[in-house]
Order: C-alpha cells, then structure tokens, then sequence
C-alpha cells in the first residue's frame, strides 16, 4: 500500500491530554480578577480625568479643586492617556486572554507561575511608572515624545508593564503548544487560537518601544548621554503606536467573532474566513507606522507610501469583519423570528446588557473606522494631522470598539469570575447607551473641529487665545457628550462594585462560545499553521522598517539635550 | 505518508465570495487614489530635510530677520523676504519666530525647526500641518494663493505653554 496509515504507536507517542481541574480553573480566575480589577481601577481615575478635560474646554476648571494631585492641564491628559489607553487596556486584556485560553483549550496552563510572574511584572511596573507620573514628574503625554524628558522611573515602569504583558504571552503560547502536542492532527481551537495570535502580534510590535526606551530613552534620563535623537525616536515609538491599536481590537474582534453571536442565537458565519483575519493581523499590523509621520521630516515618501500601501491592505481584514460578524449576528435574530431586510435588527438581543454594549460598540467601530482610512490616507492627512479629529477618532475605536466592548464583556465576566449575579442589569443596559451616545456626540464635534477648523489636540482649549467663538457649538455638543459618558461611568462603577458585593449565586455564569454555522467545514492547513504567518510578518517589518532604520541609526545624532517644560 | 489535501481552499458561499470581491477592489480603489492624488493635488507632503545643529539654525534665523525685518509686532520682528527666497520660521517655548510678510501667487522655500522640544505648525484656518522637530530643517515649497493674515498655532505638545503659542502670517497683494 503507498499510503501508510498512522499506527497504533503513533497516537501513543501523543502525551496523555491534563484534564481542567477546578483548581486549574482557580488558579487561572484569581490572575484573570486580579488583572482585571486593577484596569477597571485605572480606568476610573482615567475617565474621571476625561471629565474634567472636556469641561475645561467650555470654560468650567476643575483643576482648581484638585490641587496639587492634578496640578496642571497636562499634568492631568498625561494620566488620562496613559491609565486609558495602556494600563486599562493592558490589564483587562490579559485577565480577559487567562480567562478565555483555559477554556477554549480545556486545559491548564502549562506554567501558572510564568502567568503569575508576568502580573506581577506589570504591576511592579505600574507602580514604578505611577511615581513619577502622579508627582507630576513625567508630564509628557503618553506618547512621550523626546526631547521632553521624564524622569527615568516612567519610562523603566513602563517598559516592565510590556515585559510582564510578554510573558503573560508566553504563558499562552507554551499552553498552546502543549495542547498541539495532545492533540495530534486537531485544528487549533478557534478562541485560543486568536488569543495567542494577539499576543504574538504584540511580540513583533513592542519590539520598537523596548529599543526605544532601553536604547535611546533610559541611558539619556539617567544622565548617562547628554542629548538625543527626536527623529528616531518618534520612528521607534510608531513602529510600536499603531499595532498598539491592533492589540486593543483584536481582543474585541475574538468577542464579536467567538462569542457575541452565540449571545444572541446566531452562530460563526465562516470559520474560515475569521481565521484569515486573523493572521492577516498578525502578518500586516506592524509594518505600517509610517502613516503617523506623514508630516515628518527626514523619512523619504517612498517610505511613507509603502506604510501607506501596507495599511490600507489592512482595511481587507476589517471589511471583512464587518460581513462575517454581521452575518453570524444574522443568522441568530432570524433564528428568533427576524424577518425582512433589516427587520431582523429588532430580534437581536438587545436587553442583554452584555451583548447591547458590544453592538453599540461595533456600530461606532463603523465611525472609528471610516475615520482611520482618511488618517491613513497620504494625502487627507495633511488636513487632519495633530488637530482634534484625531482625538475624535480614538475615542470612536479604543474608547469604544474596544472599551465598550469589554464592558460587554465584563457583565458576563464580572459574574463569572466572581460567581454572583450581575448586580441591575437596567443600570448596566443604561450605562451601555449612555456611553453610546455620549462618544457618538464628542466624537461628531471633535472630527468637525479639527476638520473644518483646525483646532488642535493635546491642547487646553479652554485657556487658548486663538480659540474662535465659531467652535463654541461643537465644544458645546462635546461637553454635551462628556456628561453623558460622565454618568455612563458613575453607572458603570455602581454595576461592577455592585457585582462585587452582590450575594453569592449558584447559577454558573460560562463563557459564551459560538459555534461554527458549517461545522462540517474543515481549516485548510495553510490557516492552522504559525510558519508561514510568523515569517511573512517579519520579513514584512524587516523590508518595511530595515533600510530607513538603518539609515536613521547610522546617521543618529544625539544632539538634542532634555527639556523639562510642565 | 500523508495524502495532500485536496482543497487549498474551501470554496466561499456566493455572498461571501462577492463580498470579498467588493471589499478587495475597494481597498484597491482608495490606494489608488492615493498616488494619483500625489501628482494631480496641490497639497503635498514635501520632502527636502537637512541636518543642523541647533545654533546653526538659530543663526540662519537671525540672519534671515536681519536681512530682512520691516517692522515689529508685539516685540517680535515682522519680516518680508523676496519672492523665490528661502524663509526661516523658528520654533521655540512658546512662539514662533519671526512673523512672516509673504507676497500672493509667490513661491518660498519655508524652513521649519524648533530650539527645543517638538512643535506642530499649524496654519489657521485653512489646516496645513507640519511636524517641527529639532536638529532638523524641514523645507516646504509653499505658493500663498489667498492674501490676508492667517494664523499659526502649535499642535504639538509642547509643554506648559503650548495653547498660548501663536504667531501669524501675512499674505500681501
């Protein structure tokens, strides 16, 4: 016979699967809670902040009353970017990854302690970047542009939040192995798959950040080289700035692939087809930096247009989401009876708190990402550059595609991980729209002010001399929108301590997990398999970044000294 | 040994498969645009950047106002370079330097570079936006085709004083 069939020895070689105890599952729960607490906690003082910037935009300063803890303008929008954008997001990301992988795999962690020690990192990390930031000693916004210096513990703090958030990474990635090798010949499972898709995504892309900081950034604020390299710095940063961005909606797009349709009935439309997203992600997200510094001097436009090029190939895998998650949503509501065109919007699960706020979150996602394809445009940036559209087009993606997401997330994980009911559910439904509508209205204002005015972000609109009285309804409708999302917050909060006091219930909140709608249809092995994937990405990034890093290095001068001027 | 398999890929259902299509040739479409823009727009990026240090600069920049100054506006030198020179605009905590009298349907070559953190030129309200880095010059060859005074403002971060950073541009007849 020319075809051998696998033997009998074969599948013994296969190590003998380890079962999911209860211990297990403990184990991974207490690192998920821990991690997800301390985000939610950031996240607070971080909103808080938000507030108060929008309401300093219309005239009211609160800074006054929050002396010296936030003394200044900017001392404050430095904490709200860096709480929101990386702690918040960071943190939530690896509780919600522990608690999701063990599930999807069935299987236990291969290395608890390498979980337990990346926390840990992270938190040490936290704490090391907090003391410099809250003493108003870092105040350089949470993109840190040199030459503004910060103290030299922000930026060491910093990096060990990356480093813990790597090993977390790892954690997954050898309990992925680990089930590969128990499960000869079996396609990847679809949740734990993404997951460490993400995070080896995050791998490649921190890479610039840790050479900048450990390159360029920590020997010059220790006192160790006098000046520095703006140029270099900036391309550093943004070969890290945008898949940043990449990391915060993958975790959303495994909810609303992998989980949100069977929260409403409906079932994944096509496996195959998500899972091309996915490594699409992971192949395109990093070499695309360039389109941050189209304004920029000394990076050639051959260069910007090739970043350019790279991402509007990755606009391919957002359609494509777009259909497939619509889709999956579909087939549910007409499962329930929806009919017509779009009648069947109605059967959706709607008084679910946990999948409203995701749907809500996805249809500002449909903003978020028409506002990105003008940024990434070469041409239409020009406009828009560093004006307050940009702000507006954040808040629209990771302050609500991502973040409202997760708060969907969070009322069914909030009960899981504590295993007692979600605590008003018409308070967490009202929290839902109510952030809706705010983003929708300080989203819409904050794009018009930047486009049609140019007003700029970063900046403290409110004091500003050249502040026209023609921005004064938009700066209205935002501070509008900042009061919904003010009360948005409030509710959120008494939901989730709520939870947390909430009695015990012994109904057993579990993650929701959608099934495929064909499960006959098999994974083509080209989409289970890392090697094509991971060394595609790399030699992306290596003919992307190689030649102009190279150039930018051999020409570094290091002729820019420090400035302190907060 | 394993046979291969036989799909490399499964096929799509109809709809899928038309909205990939869709999705793909739209994408194609917008990065079109983009080149095409490049060579039929009148607003570009530019590309001319040099290397200086930051008191050669400065020293270019008083040159420049030297040469050229007419008058002076809140204590800061108005300057009307000729037509087809290059203009010197300077970045610092927190002002630009000097402010420029530019002439209608003229070209300049307009030099940015800042003496201390990174600034944002930004003029208003028409929104051209450059980023103004130390140690390097960055040239723009600019055309005023509108005459009037126009703003710039910083929109960079640039510390304490950033929303007070403000200068202007002349654009005469």
């Amino acid at each position: 016979m020319a075809v051998k069939s696998m033997t009998a020895a074969d599948n013994a070689a296969a190590p003998v699967p380890v079962p999911l105890t209860e211990q297990d599952l403990a184990v991974a729960d207490r690192i998920a809670g821990t991690s997800i607490f301390l985000g939610a906690s950031a996240l607070l003082i971080g909103v808080t902040l938000g507030v108060m910037q929008g309401l300093e935009h219309v005239g009211i300063n609160l800074y006054k009353y929050v002396q010296p803890w936030v003394a200044t303008y900017y001392h404050g929008l430095t904490m709200h970017g860096v709480l929101n954008a990386l702690v918040w997001t960071t943190f939530f990301i690896v509780g919600f990854f522990t608690y999701a992988i063990v599930r999807s795999l069935n299987r236990p962690l291969r290395y608890p302690w390498l979980n337990v020690l990346g926390l840990l990192v992270m938190v040490i990390g936290l704490l090391t970047a907090a003391v410099p930031m809250l003493t108003n000693n870092a105040s350089v916004l949470y993109t840190f542009y040199p030459p503004m210096k910060a103290d030299w513990s922000c930026y060491l703090g910093l990096t060990l939040v990356v480093v813990g958030s790597w090993m977390a990474g790892w954690g997954y990635f050898f309990t992925l192995y680990a089930w590969r090798k128990e499960h000869p010949g079996q396609k990847q499972p679809f949740i734990a798959l993404t997951v460490s898709i993400t995070m080896a995504m995050w791998q490649l892309a921190t890479l610039g950040v840790a050479a900048e900081i450990l390159f360029l950034l920590l020997p010059w604020s220790l006192g160790l080289v006098q000046g520095t390299d703006p140029l270099l710095g900036r391309t550093l940063f943004w070969f890290f700035g945008h898949p940043l961005v990449y990391f915060w909606l993958l975790p959303a797009y495994v909810s609303w692939y992998a989980m949100l349709p069977a929260q409403t009935g409906g079932k994944l439309f096509s496996e195959q087809l998500a899972r091309l997203v996915f490594w699409l992600f992971l192949l395109l997200s990093t070499p695309v930096g360039f389109h941050h510094q189209y304004t920029d001097p000394g990076i050639p436009q051959a260069w910007k247009f090739l970043h350019t090029t790279i991402t509007f190939s990755l606009a391919f895998p957002s359609f494509l989401t777009a259909f497939t998650v619509v889709a999956s949503l579909e087939v549910g509501a007409r499962a329930l009876g929806g009919k017509g065109y779009f009648g069947w919007i109605r059967k959706l699960n709607w008084g679910n708190p946990s999948y409203a706020a995701q749907n809500l979150a996805m249809i500002l996602f449909v903003f978020g990402g028409i506002g990105g394809i003008t940024n990434a445009s070469f041409n239409l940036n020009l406009a828009v550059h560093n004006t307050i559209w940009i702000p507006g087009h954040f808040h629209l993606t990771v302050a609500s595609a991502s973040t409202l997401t997760f708060f969907g997330i969070l009322y069914w994980l909030a009960p899981a991980l504590t295993k007692r009911k979600l605590f008003a559910p018409k308070l967490a439904l009202a929290q839902a729209w109510t952030w809706f509508i705010g983003m929708l209205l300080m989203g819409n204002a904050l794009h018009l002010l930047g486009l049609h005015f140019g007003a700029p972000r970063r900046t403290m609109l409110g004091s500003a001399p050249y502040a026209s009285p023609d921005w004064n309804p938009f700066l209205m409708e935002s501070a509008v929108g900042v009061t919904f999302l003010a009360i948005s917050a409030t509710l959120l909060y008494i939901v989730l301590i709520g939870t947390l006091f909430n009695k015990k219930s012994d109904v057993e909140v579990k993650m929701p997990v959608a099934e495929p709608l064909n499960p006959s249809q098999s994974i083509p092995k080209w989409l289970d398999s890392w090697t094509p994937w991971v060394f595609g990405a790399v030699a992306l990034v290596l003919v992307a970044y190689g030649p102009m890093l190279y150039q930018l290095i051999r020409d570094i001068e290091l002729t820019s000294p420090g400035w302190r001027v907060w | 040994m394993l046979a291969p398999p036989q799909n490399w890929w499964k096929p799509l259902s109809r709809m899928e498969r038309s909205w990939v299509i869709v999705a793909f040739v739209w994408c194609l479409v917008l990065t079109i645009m983009m080149p095409l823009w490049f060579f039929l727009g009148r607003q570009n990026v530019p590309v001319t950047t040099y290397r200086v240090t930051q008191a050669e600069y400065f020293e270019s920049v008083n040159a420049f106002v030297e040469e050229y100054q007419v008058d002076t506006l809140q204590g800061i030198p108005v300057v009307e370079p000729p037509p087809g020179s290059d203009v010197y605009l300077l970045a610092r905590q927190w002002q630009w330097y000097p402010v420029l009298k530019l002439k209608k349907g003229e070209e300049y070559r307009l030099h940015l570079s800042s003496m201390d953190t990174q600034h944002g030129f930004s003029l208003q309200p028409t929104n051209l936006n450059l980023q103004v880095l130390p140690t390097y010059d960055y040239v723009a060859k600019i055309i005023p085709t509108q005459s009037g005074e126009y703003g710039i403002i910083c929109n960079e971060y640039c510390g304490i004083g950033h929303h007070i950073m403000t200068s202007k541009v002349i654009v005469t007849e």
